[in-house]
């Protein structure tokens, strides 16, 4: 802004305050306002507030909402680690011998910067202004991710293992990846969803749920499934985040429609 | 706040009484009825309940509220998929009459400028109502809108004169 733009811009406001047309107009409008206010009906409103507010601090959804957002955070990013290090500990994936370590701790890396940062977003509290900016980013990217790393080319074909899950066994063997993956974010979207503070109309913190819980699924697949084939990868790993966030866009959909028909 | 923060039902009612009417007719400017600016209220304060552990020593109250109230009206209208606001929705079943204190006059000049700030622009209209009616400095509505100081000055000023262009335009017409 030059100079006397600037000059320009404070003169105006100056004059803004200093407006009696404006000042009368303002009046108008307040005074109308006052003759509607309502003593009784705040002071009723008060009082069923304080009920709902006592009630929901003696459930465990209340009092899970009620931690800070740091920790609400960081608790759904715990829940995701143990899981997904469970996998990685109880059934880990046969050919980690013959598997490039460096791109495998690439992609956890760059899977768990989406996770961090969905999570991050789908706790975002209310109190703040919605980050228009950053939401958009994380919610294409969450998308774009994993198939972008399901194209990459193979990472070896050294194992039997790794052999699987082609041709005729394509569709049985992703059919089972998906499930698997499915079945491990889903708790971990109920998690996260627990923590909403039930801006449940809110569709961006939704979606940003759903990729968090989905990616979740797809590093715990990372972590557990040989097969290294593309297509493998993109029907039976990828599909986890995408069908999970369409799935659960459209029952977010669905549900506030019926809230806005109601 | 220490006290509203380890939840004492006085401290919360303090900050109720002291926030919820003005809020409650910030809301009513925009919202069709009555009752959905009543709901809107209840889930504000609800949201501030809950999220009083995020609360930081030293830091506005104030901007909480209000971020949380038009994030609350943003979801609302966007579930709806209506405008932010449609003048001739409003009012459509209220008399005059109804308002013995205001008049009919009164009424009248009052629906002019509730019309006028509707028909402002939203990026305007949010910044004009925060500091024309609810008195914020810059600084604060910066801090609720997440906007630089300038731009929100700049949205102010375009704000006044097309304010000032609406109401001379609608009060012509009364």
């Amino acid at each position: 802004m030059t100079p006397d733009r600037n000059d320009d811009i404070e003169a105006g406001l100056q004059q803004a305050a200093h407006d009696p047309a404006l000042e009368a107009a303002r009046d108008a409008l307040r005074a109308r306002e006052q003759s509607r206010r309502d003593d009784d009906a705040l002071a009723e409103l008060r009082a069923s507030m304080n009920q709902a507010r006592h009630a929901e601090a003696s459930t465990v959804i209340g009092r899970a909402r009620a931690l800070s957002t740091p920790t609400r955070a960081l608790v759904a990013l715990i829940v995701i680690f143990v899981a997904v290090s469970a996998v990685a500990a109880v059934t880990p994936r046969p050919d980690l011998a013959m598997y490039p370590l460096v791109r495998l701790a690439m992609i956890g890396a760059a899977m768990t910067a989406v996770i961090a940062s969905a999570v991050r977003l789908a706790t975002w509290p209310m109190h703040r202004p919605k980050p228009r900016r950053l939401w958009p980013w994380i919610l294409v990217g969450g998308v774009i991710a994993p198939l972008l790393l399901a194209v990459l080319p193979e990472a070896h074909t050294g194992h039997v293992a790794s052999l699987g899950g082609r041709g005729a066994a394509l569709i049985p063997a992703a059919a089972r990846c998906y499930a698997f993956g499915t079945a491990l974010a889903l708790p971990v979207l109920l998690v996260i969803r627990l923590f909403d503070r039930g801006a449940h109309a809110s569709w961006w913190r939704a979606g940003l749920a759903a990729i968090a819980a989905g990616m979740a699924g797809d590093l715990a697949l990372q972590m557990h499934c040989p097969i290294t084939s593309i297509p493998h990868l993109l029907l039976g790993h990828a599909s986890v985040v995408v069908a999970l966030l369409g799935v659960y866009a459209l029952a977010h959909w669905l549900w506030t429609r019926r809230q806005s028909a109601s | 706040m220490e006290a509203f923060v380890a939840g004492s039902d006085d401290a919360f009612n303090a900050i109720f009484d002291r926030y919820a009417a003005r809020l409650h007719a910030m809301l009513r400017r925009s919202l069709p009825t009555d009752e959905d600016a009543r709901d809107l209220l209840q889930q504000t304060f609800l949201h501030l309940h809950r999220a009083r552990h995020d609360f930081k020593p030293g830091a506005r109250l104030r901007p909480w509220l209000y971020t949380i109230a038009l994030n609350l009206k943003r979801e609302y209208f966007r579930k709806r998929k209506r405008r932010p606001e449609t003048p001739l929705d409003f009012d459509r079943h209220r008399e005059p009459s109804v308002e013995p204190d205001v008049g009919r006059g009164g009424y009248e000049h009052a629906e002019a400028v509730r019309q006028a700030v509707a028909a402002l622009p939203d990026s305007m209209r949010t910044v004009i109502e925060l500091h024309w009616f609810e008195e914020l400095p810059f600084s604060e509505i910066a801090e609720t809108l997440d906007l630089g100081l300038s731009a929100v000055k700049v949205r102010a000023h375009r704000g006044y004169k097309k304010l000032r262009d609406l109401l001379a335009a609608l009060e012509g017409n009364l």
